[in-house]
């Protein structure tokens, strides 16, 4: 048991780089050190010799955070590297869970960065130079926090919003955020027997670091409820902490 | 004057740490015959000629000066001390940067509250609200950037000797 502990504990720290359309801000990836069973192409140009790091590290500071122009990859490029993901993962879990576990991880490490990034992009490169722009601000309420995952995050992930946004009607602290064709899953193919995984769990688990890092923990989780307009319509279901209910109901409705 | 940064993750942990100078001289000290007794020292302990050194005696004398005897960590104290503060004023603040949030002797805390729940901390002696709310920009993008390596476990320390350079570099720029 502790050994498949260890081996998530691996994973997150050598996770790749999950979305490539964020690869562009990150910095050329070294060629890793540690044994690979196929060999890294190296990058080109090929990386001069060390003294030149130091210049490398502050070319990185240097680096402006505008979304470049070439900055967009093909969705095929994207479907390969998650179904590769997917692989990976299936061939190192034991169980659905564990799973859903390793894709959501690996989410909430995008999500994190990008919850930071939007806001900064936002302050720094206003889209309409007429007005000075606003300050930057938190929000502080649920439900704007709820509408800017489903609108202002979704369309910068996917260029659209998400298809609905809904409170539940049994629980207090659920909300479910509906997506009728989820991008990232649509090359991705589940058997019946495993009818309940959801490989959407990465854009759970994104979700889940954007509502944890503005101040309200909960628990995050996708699951694919098809229906018959939609065969690959997932929902992301938002399970919200006590503390946040409390805090919410203290502020005033 | 002398500055205090520090950025506080979400376990409470400080991340980076720095102490600051900056190269505009503060505004004249309070005369010599002041009674008061927070006024009648500048932080770095150089006594106020006369003999308000006596009269004021106590322990404002070493307060946070680097050579006094509590010295640095008192500003440590103070600054996470003020946490409390920065929680509770945070919910009723939408805005990120956050003047003034609390005052102990001569310093007074301001904070940048980045929106994925990080805390920038800036112990300081004088009123300059704008110059500061620019550093802090400078240190929220300079942070962001050591963000988005995704080698970078979050919640770890930032040890980028570039990270300090550019801190710095702020610094000497805007305060």
């Amino acid at each position: 048991m502790s050994s498949s502990r260890d081996s998530v504990r691996d994973s997150i720290v050598s996770s790749r780089s999950t979305s490539s359309r964020f690869s562009s801000l990150l910095s050329p990836a070294l060629p890793s050190s540690r044994s690979s069973t196929f060999p890294i192409p190296l990058p080109s140009p090929t990386l001069p010799p060390l003294p030149s790091n130091q210049k490398r590290i502050v070319a990185i500071y240097e680096r402006p955070l505008a979304k470049s122009r070439g900055s967009e990859v093909a969705l095929g490029a994207w479907a390969f590297l998650f179904s590769e993901i997917v692989q990976y993962t299936q061939k190192k879990v034991s169980g659905i869970g564990e799973f859903e576990k390793r894709l959501n991880i690996l989410g909430y490490r995008v999500g994190v960065r990008l919850l930071e990034l939007l806001p900064l992009r936002d302050y720094l490169y206003p889209v309409s130079s007429l007005r000075s722009p606003p300050p930057p601000s938190r929000t502080l309420r649920l439900l704007p926090l709820l509408s800017y995952v489903h609108s202002t995050l979704y369309r910068y992930l996917f260029n659209r919003t998400a298809d609905s946004l809904e409170k539940s009607t049994e629980n207090e602290d659920e909300y479910m955020i509906g997506d009728d064709d989820m991008v990232v899953t649509r090359g991705i193919e589940v058997p019946k027997e495993m009818s309940e995984l959801s490989c959407g769990a990465l854009v759970a688990g994104i979700v889940e670091a954007v509502m944890d890092g503005a101040g309200f923990p909960s628990k995050v989780t996708a699951h694919s409820v098809p229906t018959p307009t939609h065969p690959r319509r997932t929902v992301i279901l938002i399970k919200l902490d006590p503390e946040v209910l409390a805090r919410e109901t203290a502020m005033g409705k | 004057m002398s500055y205090y940064l520090v950025l506080v993750g979400t376990l409470d942990n400080p991340l980076y740490e720095a102490h600051l100078t900056s190269t505009k001289s503060a505004p004249a000290p309070a005369n010599p015959a002041s009674t008061s007794p927070t006024t009648s020292f500048s932080i770095f302990g150089s006594p106020a000629p006369g003999g308000a050194a006596g009269a004021a005696g106590k322990s404002t004398v070493g307060y946070g000066s680097k050579n006094g005897p509590n010295g640095r960590h008192v500003m440590q104290l103070v600054a996470h001390a003020s946490l409390d503060v920065v929680e509770d004023v945070m919910w009723s603040n939408g805005g990120m940067y956050l003047k003034n949030v609390d005052k102990f002797q001569e310093w007074t805390v301001s904070a940048w509250l980045t929106p994925g729940g990080m805390k920038i901390l800036l112990l300081h002696e004088l009123k300059n609200d704008d110059g500061i709310r620019l550093f802090f920009q400078e240190v929220w993008e300079s942070y962001v950037k050591t963000l988005l390596n995704p080698f970078h476990e979050l919640n770890a320390p930032i040890r980028s000797p570039t990270f300090d350079a550019r801190v710095k570099a702020s610094a000497k720029k805007f305060l």
